[in-house]
């Protein structure tokens, strides 16, 4: 039944590209943009995606998998059947797409990954996205700076990504290598598959069963709301400075995490550069196409910023325009 | 002497119904009035149901005046006037209660408050009229197929109060379960109401109707007193012709064996032993319940058991549908909406569901049914299948033509052991017929035939022996000169006999 | 009545029993579980997904299915959120999510009914279509929610958690529709078989629809509570939410064929899936057993009804053969 479905999904999309590109200038150069799902983060490297693309003159043929990798699969095959100059590709999946990336390849067609890495893959020839080791680190080496002082066993709750995706692993990584500085910590690691109602779920039990964790780092800010919430209710939401201050820091950059931040009840985020990760994946696409060589690798790391100095650069946030 | 007729109960004149322009029915016209059982005869597809939808409510007719109680009506209301009808298809919901089913269509109190405990009394009365003693808090699936075909009749006469109409009644109920529906009727009947009986069985209609209305390809083709009409006048009422030509001959079967089956016993029989030789039609009497189906689909490889089964000399262990198969064995079922056939997919599909891979040519991997078509239009001429096109959809058709697309069907397999179970259960007289004619040509043509029927006088036209189970074991063996209908009979129902013949 | 077919009516025994062992198993596991917070904020955490349970029972006890639920606890949320937002009026935001969640619940069945596609293939096409739709109200964008809206998620209102006094008010309306008024009959009738109903001159395709509105507007019920609790509109909100609320309801004891069903058992299976987790979290598991041992013990769920089913076919035929063998 869901077969059948994306039978028919599969058609649309055809139909609709194929009118797409018959509307199109033959004469410009054209990026396949296959982006895994919309959501905020995403939208805003897109949108950079966008309008460095309109500065150089190409034009963008977009297709959104909504999280399905067999339709993901298909769009690209479908980007190939176009004659797309370059594909740029965010997975849902990286093995499922695996063969539909070799065919581009195959056909001469570079391929830029962009903020998910596929690392196993024979045919990347680019990626850029976050340094999602150091993001994570950053946090984690402000958050073992604020918990120096203290003796004895310390309990620090971390809210894990998705345990399948490659920036939620690195992230942890990262944070868990800084915090490992500390002779005394103890990390207590709760899957949340990035939902906050699964966040919020586990802090709330994380802090029934440990009322005294005194550190708590989300792989995304956007839980951090769900974090203040659960310490309001349990009298332990104190702002920064304050004693019994329980340091919250999270990576992302949303709005969530900025406001969160800016009251103060979250010492701060490590915020991704979406806008530099945008840009460089078409100048990448752009250096393939003229048969340039480029770095394999581009990471892109993000910036931590504070509650004292947050509000000062909020131009660079992209998540508080 | 002048004696004043009373008012009949329901009174219809010049009754039609056509759909999309085509007129299924037309002609009805008769009387009933308070106290009598009027038998609604006539083969499968004669009209029967659509009259009866029509007498119900179900159905708003084309044509004609009905009259309820004199007063004319454009549509039946049930409720409103008084008429309900038990359908052959029971339509009770198994997982609510007695009560619940009862007055489901009728609720006591408001629609946001339901008064359960009116619900309960109105249903305990109902049944306390019937004369039966039902918990009607027990939900209806705990409940027998007797006891649930009362539940419906009084379900039905929550608002039948003048008239009730009961579709093939009789069907799905053991002898005394029957007895105690014809009581019931009886007492109905003293009371007042006025019954459309509408039965296959010929001798349920002479023992229990005063009248009878024949329908024959949509029209009224008679009506008259029961009394007054013998058996075979009626039966050939219906069928159109005479019934001399509907006369099997059987031919004598081979000494060879085709199957035998030994010390054959599981959770629904005991130590059951007996062979069919190539072209015998061996029958198997019994009630319902008796364990019959169950042997019928143990030889088919769909149940396990103990004991020794042999098919052509070749034991059998453990067997699959598969490997019986491929033996040539083949199994019509009893209960063919729910086991047979794919309802929604063509009569040409349903012919040859049973041996696709004799239609597939491997060609084009995956292509061409080839001859699928040309074969399902033979069958179809052969058995006399009445259908429009073999693309129809087998649920368009009536139950007598299904029963010959699911014939059709293993037949196409060329079978050398056929295990036929209720082969004309729900079959109109004329489509019996030729199903009889068929499955003698079979044992003619020298396949080995095991006939399920609860039908007596076709297992003794059929058959050239006759075993009957009871409770899980043969009790008795009959020869075909031997055949005695009042001893199988006898036999198969009482409890009191112990293994005489076996 | 005899007392087997008693027990055997109330269908929400074997999970209730499941629930009071995993309870016990898990204060004999972890000292904190056993504590009035704790239990208070297991039921806070499973009211969401109980509520849509709830909603959820009268559709799969008409033998339907909404697979489009957490689509439309995205979109409700979406089209509350953008407008708080955009108006700042209460009113307005609460009056029309609720609405909008029955509109798209009861289009569903509308669609059912109307051109007669299987529930599943129909929610699965509107699943796509209310997610879509969501994302293009909002841009794919987080929108937070004013502090105050917290209450409803967070809040408590005579010292009892607001999203437990809301699942119980659901609970009650729920009961009473299911066991009290026509609609919860027909409901059931329908379930058991639609042909049947129609003969009996059910009202087959209101009842349908309402079924289908019920699933919506629990829904956005939920929809706003979740809100309220994680503080903003997300866009992984909902995403899988159905196959939680399907499970529990299952769990619960509703025949996933229709026509027999039980609320407060779909309550109880929601909770049941709550403790899991909150019994992992507790415990510090490792993050990777979560969905082993959920899986595990959905799989060891399916199979004791599987078995016990079984084992009482099994006991009936072995006292049919022994009748049986005792007449020969």
């Amino acid at each position: 039944m869901k077969h059948l479905l994306y039978r028919v999904r599969q058609l649309l999309s055809l139909a609709v590209l194929c009118c797409v590109s018959a509307l199109a200038n033959a004469d410009a150069i054209k990026l396949g943009l296959s982006v895994d799902q919309l959501f905020e983060s995403r939208v805003g490297v897109l949108n950079a995606i966008k309008s460095e693309a309109q500065k150089q003159g190409f034009e963008i043929i977009e297709v959104v998998a909504d999280g399905d990798p067999q339709a993901q699969n298909s769009q690209i095959q479908s980007l190939v059947t176009q004659k797309v100059d370059a594909i740029l590709v965010c997975a849902v999946d990286q093995n499922t797409i695996e063969r539909a990336l070799l065919g581009a390849k195959r056909k001469g067609i570079p391929i830029v990954a962009f903020d998910r890495a596929l690392p196993d893959s024979r045919a990347v020839d680019a990626f850029v996205g976050p340094d999602s080791i150091t993001d994570g680190y950053l946090a984690g080496q402000y958050t073992a700076q604020q918990l120096a002082q203290i003796d004895g066993n310390i309990q620090v709750l971390e809210l894990l990504g998705a345990l399948n995706d490659q920036n939620g692993i690195d992230r942890s990584k990262g944070f868990n290598d800084a915090i490992a500085e500390l002779p005394n910590v103890e990390v207590i690691a709760m899957p949340t598959d990035w939902d906050s109602a699964r966040a919020l779920a586990a802090t709330q039990n994380a802090f029934q069963a440990n009322p005294d964790i005194k550190a708590v780092f989300a792989a995304t800010d956007t839980h951090i709301p769900s974090v203040e919430t659960v310490l309001y209710d349990i009298a332990k939401l104190h702002p920064v400075g304050s004693d019994q201050h329980v340091v919250v820091t999270g990576v992302n950059g949303s709005n969530d995490g900025y406001q969160a931040t800016l009251r103060g009840n979250a010492d701060g985020i490590v915020v991704m550069d979406l806008h530099t990760t945008g840009v460089t994946a078409v100048q990448l696409a752009s250096a393939l196409i003229n048969g340039e060589s480029v770095e394999l690798n581009n990471v892109i790391p993000g910036n931590f910023y504070t509650t004292s100095n947050i509000e000062a650069n909020k131009a660079n946030i992209w998540g508080a325009q | 002497m002048f004696i004043k007729q009373p008012i009949a109960s329901l009174s219809v004149s010049g009754l039609a119904k056509a759909f999309s322009g085509k007129t299924v029915v037309r002609d009805v016209s008769f009387s009933l009035y308070p106290g009598e059982i009027v038998a609604l005869v006539g083969e499968n597809g004669a009209g029967k149901s659509t009259t009866k939808n029509m007498l119900c409510g179900l159905l708003p007719p084309s044509e004609g005046e009905i009259q309820v109680a004199g007063q004319t009506v454009s549509v039946v209301d049930g409720k409103q006037h008084g008429i309900g009808a038990v359908h052959q298809e029971l339509s009770l919901f198994s997982s609510l209660s007695v009560a619940q089913n009862i007055c489901i269509s009728d609720l006591p109190g408001k629609p946001g408050r339901i008064d359960w405990p009116a619900c309960r009394q109105i249903a305990e009365q109902q049944l306390a009229q019937l004369g039966v003693d039902v918990d009607v808090n027990q939900r209806v699936e705990n409940l027998g197929a007797g006891k649930q075909q009362i539940v419906e009749i009084a379900k039905a006469l929550l608002h039948a109060s003048k008239v009730l109409i009961l579709d093939e009644p009789t069907t799905s109920l053991t002898a005394p379960e029957r007895e105690r529906l014809f009581t019931l009727m009886r007492r109905l009947k003293k009371q007042g109401v006025a019954i459309i009986f509408i039965s296959h069985f010929m001798d349920e209609i002479y023992q229990m109707s005063d009248k009878f209305i024949c329908l024959r390809d949509g029209r009224q083709v008679g009506s008259g007193n029961i009394a007054d009409t013998p058996r075979r006048e009626l039966e050939e009422m219906m069928v159109g012709r005479t019934l001399d030509e509907a006369k099997v001959t059987l031919t004598p079967p081979s000494s060879e064996q085709a199957v035998l089956v030994e010390r054959l016993s599981s959770h629904y029989f005991h130590d059951i032993s007996f062979s069919i030789r190539r072209g015998e039609v061996l029958g198997i009497a019994g009630l319902m319940g008796a364990g019959r189906t169950e042997v019928a689909e143990t030889l088919f490889g769909l149940r396990p058991f103990e004991g020794r089964l042999l098919v052509y000399g070749e034991q059998m262990i453990k067997p699959s549908v598969r490997q019986m198969k491929q033996r040539g064995v083949c199994y019509l079922t009893e209960d063919r909406r729910r086991n047979g056939l794919f309802g929604v997919r063509s009569v040409k599909e349903n012919l040859s569901a049973a041996k696709l891979s004799r239609f597939v040519q491997r060609r084009v991997k995956g292509m061409g049914f080839r001859g699928e078509a040309s074969q399902a239009q033979e069958w179809v001429e052969q058995l006399n299948i009445s259908v429009p096109s073999i693309d129809e959809a087998v649920s368009s058709l009536s139950g007598g033509n299904q029963q010959k697309v699911l014939l059709g069907r293993w037949l196409a397999t060329q079978p050398r052991v056929c295990i036929l179970d209720e082969p004309t259960k729900g079959v109109d007289i004329s489509a019996k017929f030729e199903i009889h004619k068929k499955i003698a040509a079979l044992a003619a043509s020298g396949v080995a035939v095991l006939l399920v029927s609860s039908d007596l006088p076709e297992l003794l036209d059929l058959s050239h022996r006759i075993l009957v189970m009871r409770t899980g074991h043969i009790v008795g063996e009959f020869a075909r000169e031997d055949f005695d209908a009042v001893e199988i009979i006898s036999l198969a129902a009482s409890s009191a006999f112990e293994k005489q013949r076996a | 009545m005899s007392l087997k077919h008693r027990l055997s009516a109330v269908n929400w025994l074997p999970i209730a029993a499941a629930t009071l062992v995993a309870c016990i198993l898990l204060s004999l596991l972890s000292s904190s579980f056993m504590s009035y917070t704790n239990l208070q904020s297991v039921l806070v955490q499973a009211s969401v997904t109980a509520i849509m349970a709830i909603g959820m029972t009268f559709i799969i006890v008409t033998a339907g299915i909404d697979i489009s639920v957490g689509a439309i606890l995205f979109f409700t949320s979406s089209l509350f959120a953008k407008l708080m937002m955009d108006t700042g009026s209460y009113a307005l935001a609460f009056a029309c999510a609720l609405l909008c969640a029955t509109v798209l619940g009861a289009l569903n069945g509308v669609l059912i009914i109307k051109y007669k596609i299987t529930p599943l293939i129909t929610t699965l096409a509107t699943y796509t279509m209310y997610r879509g739709m969501a994302i293009h109200l909002t841009g794919a964008q987080n929108i937070p929610v004013p502090r105050e809206m917290g209450f409803l998620g967070n809040g408590k209102l005579l010292s009892i958690p607001v999203p437990i006094l809301l699942l119980a008010v659901v609970l009650a309306v729920g009961l009473y529709l299911f066991n009290a008024t026509r609609f919860g009959l027909y409901a059931r009738a329908i379930g058991n078989s639609a042909q049947s109903a129609r003969e009996s001159n059910l009202p087959v395709n209101k009842v349908t629809v309402f079924a289908y509105a019920l699933g919506g507007i629990t829904t956005g019920i939920a929809a706003l509570i979740l809100l309220a609790r994680v503080g903003g509109l997300q866009s992984g909100i909902g995403i899988g939410i159905e196959f939680t609320v399907i499970a529990a309801v299952v769990l619960g004891g509703t025949k996933l064929s229709g026509g027999d069903g039980t609320i407060v058992g779909s309550v109880i299976g929601a909770i049941f899936l709550v403790l899991i987790d909150n019994g992992l979290n507790l415990m510090n598991a490792s993050p990777y057993v979560y969905d082993i041992v959920k899986g595990s013990v959905l799989l060891i769920a399916v199979v004791i009804d599987k078995v016990s089913v079984t084992r009482q076919q099994q006991h009936l035929l072995n006292q049919r053969a022994a009748r049986i063998r005792a007449t020969g």
